[in-house]
């Protein structure tokens, strides 16, 4: 298995190495090293429910995630790294697992080392992106949440019915500074939660 | 012991330049990082994502284990311009043998494992090798956050007497296994450290500071007792 040290950018070569479902991961981490703008773009719906988009995600609201929606990943992610062992490809989701965390990891640094809200933020996106390299790999098709990912969104989670996203970079982003706004201010009443489609 | 080594070796090359002994003594202190970070993502921090009681909590685990595995890349980065050996050949440190079965015992970890962990980087952060030096200070932060996240949460833990017993005994058992963390009392390798300007501190002076540490965190913190132990260790007979 090639040795990387450090990555901005999924390798060349990466999709073919994997084999089945690689350029998925591939795309998934171009997308993720690109720091695409979010905003660009939000489907009204995902599995069912509406997609409302938030600026921040402070612990309150990140503990309000629904843990019926964490179980489901959490069981699609061991599936998902079960049967790529079983089909004798543990090697390859150890090289995709390596090289997502290289590419994220730098990607998703806070803007204050310490920040325990903005680390929280970053260690449930790589958390997903762990799960969603695996279920690339393993089940090799299209995937809401990934796509959610590849145009610069973090799909938080279901909170009050409605599935939260909030823009990739978040964790990043200087604590304090002013969310970005993109909608009118008399459309924010519900600020840090906004419904978009609900 | 002769004098010790003052002036800083800016890269590889200089390091091979100062000779063998020098390059020996680098490599054991860089790929015991190596094993050991990879080590403790793996025992400790990613099974432990799972035993999280809350979101918040899960995902800072996971961001802790990532950090662990990112130090293990960072220094196997190094031992590898240093063109040293693979650093798994040889097994990581004891202390990873401890089980984590419970939210609190992965909490008493990182309080008490980790903090062993800064004490031995807060002393490479004077080291005479200048991309080690950098490294460690690099790393200091995240190393300090995972103490104070341990610290902290096992301060909340302790408010609750159903907890108590439980966060004494992880705590108690973890120190004890700490302790050979820091090498032999009578290290030949440590006064080599020493001589070469890798290390400042005997492996005494930071096991009595890793002792000075935890006892504040115990007694003064969570309120429980400190072990009885010896800040001098002689190895095993095995």
């Amino acid at each position: 298995m090639a040795r990387y040290f450090e990555l901005s950018a999924p390798p060349q070569g990466l999709a073919a190495d994997l084999g089945p479902g690689g350029h998925r991961v591939a795309a998934l981490l171009h997308a993720l090293s690109a720091r695409p703008p979010s905003g660009s773009h939000t489907p009204g719906e995902v599995e069912g429910m509406p997609v409302r988009q938030v600026e921040d995600v402070p612990a309150a609201l990140l503990d309000r995630v629904d843990p019926g929606w964490l179980a489901w990943l959490e069981s699609r992610r061991s599936e998902a790294r079960a049967r790529l062992v079983a089909d004798g490809r543990e090697d390859r989701l150890e090289l995709a697992e390596h090289v997502a965390m290289l590419v994220a990891t730098p990607r998703l640094e806070p803007a204050e080392p310490g920040d325990g809200d903005a680390l929280a933020m970053s260690g449930a996106i790589l958390w997903l992106l762990g799960t969603l390299v695996a279920t690339s790999l393993a089940d090799d098709r299209d995937d809401a949440l990934a796509d959610l990912v590849g145009h610069g969104w973090w799909p938080v989670g279901p909170v009050d019915g409605a599935l939260l996203v909030a823009p990739l970079g978040l964790p990043g982003r200087p604590r304090g500074t002013p969310p970005i706004s993109r909608v009118p201010p008399e459309d924010s009443r519900d600020l840090p939660g906004r419904s978009r489609h609900g | 012991m002769p004098q010790t080594l003052t002036q800083d070796v800016p890269d590889a090359a200089a390091a091979h330049a100062l000779g063998e002994e020098y390059v020996t003594a680098l490599g054991k202190i860089i790929t015991s990082h190596v094993r050991n970070e990879a080590a403790g993502a793996a025992v400790f921090d990613e099974p432990s994502i799972s035993l999280a009681p809350t979101p918040r909590e899960k995902w800072l685990a996971c961001r802790m284990a990532m950090e662990e595995y990112g130090h293990h890349l960072k220094f196997n980065k190094l031992a590898n311009e240093l063109g040293l050996a693979d650093a798994h050949n040889r097994a990581p440190l004891s202390v990873f043998d401890y089980q984590v079965e419970s939210w609190t015992g992965y909490v008493m970890t990182k309080a008490i494992v980790d903090l062993a962990e800064v004490v031995l980087m807060e002393d490479l952060c004077e080291c005479s090798y200048l991309p080690l030096r950098k490294l460690c200070r690099s790393l200091m932060p995240e190393e300090r956050f995972h103490v104070g996240f341990g610290a902290t949460t096992a301060k909340q833990l302790a408010a609750d007497p159903a907890v108590h017993e439980r966060l004494r005994s992880s705590a108690h058992h973890l120190i004890e296994m700490t302790l050979p963390f820091f090498g032999r009392s009578d290290s030949r390798n440590n006064e080599i450290f020493r001589r070469w300007g890798i290390k400042r501190l005997t492996n005494d002076e930071s096991r009595a500071e890793f002792v000075r540490r935890t006892r504040v965190l115990l007694c003064d913190e969570l309120g429980l007792d400190f072990p009885e132990v010896e800040t001098r260790w002689h190895g095993t007979s095995s």
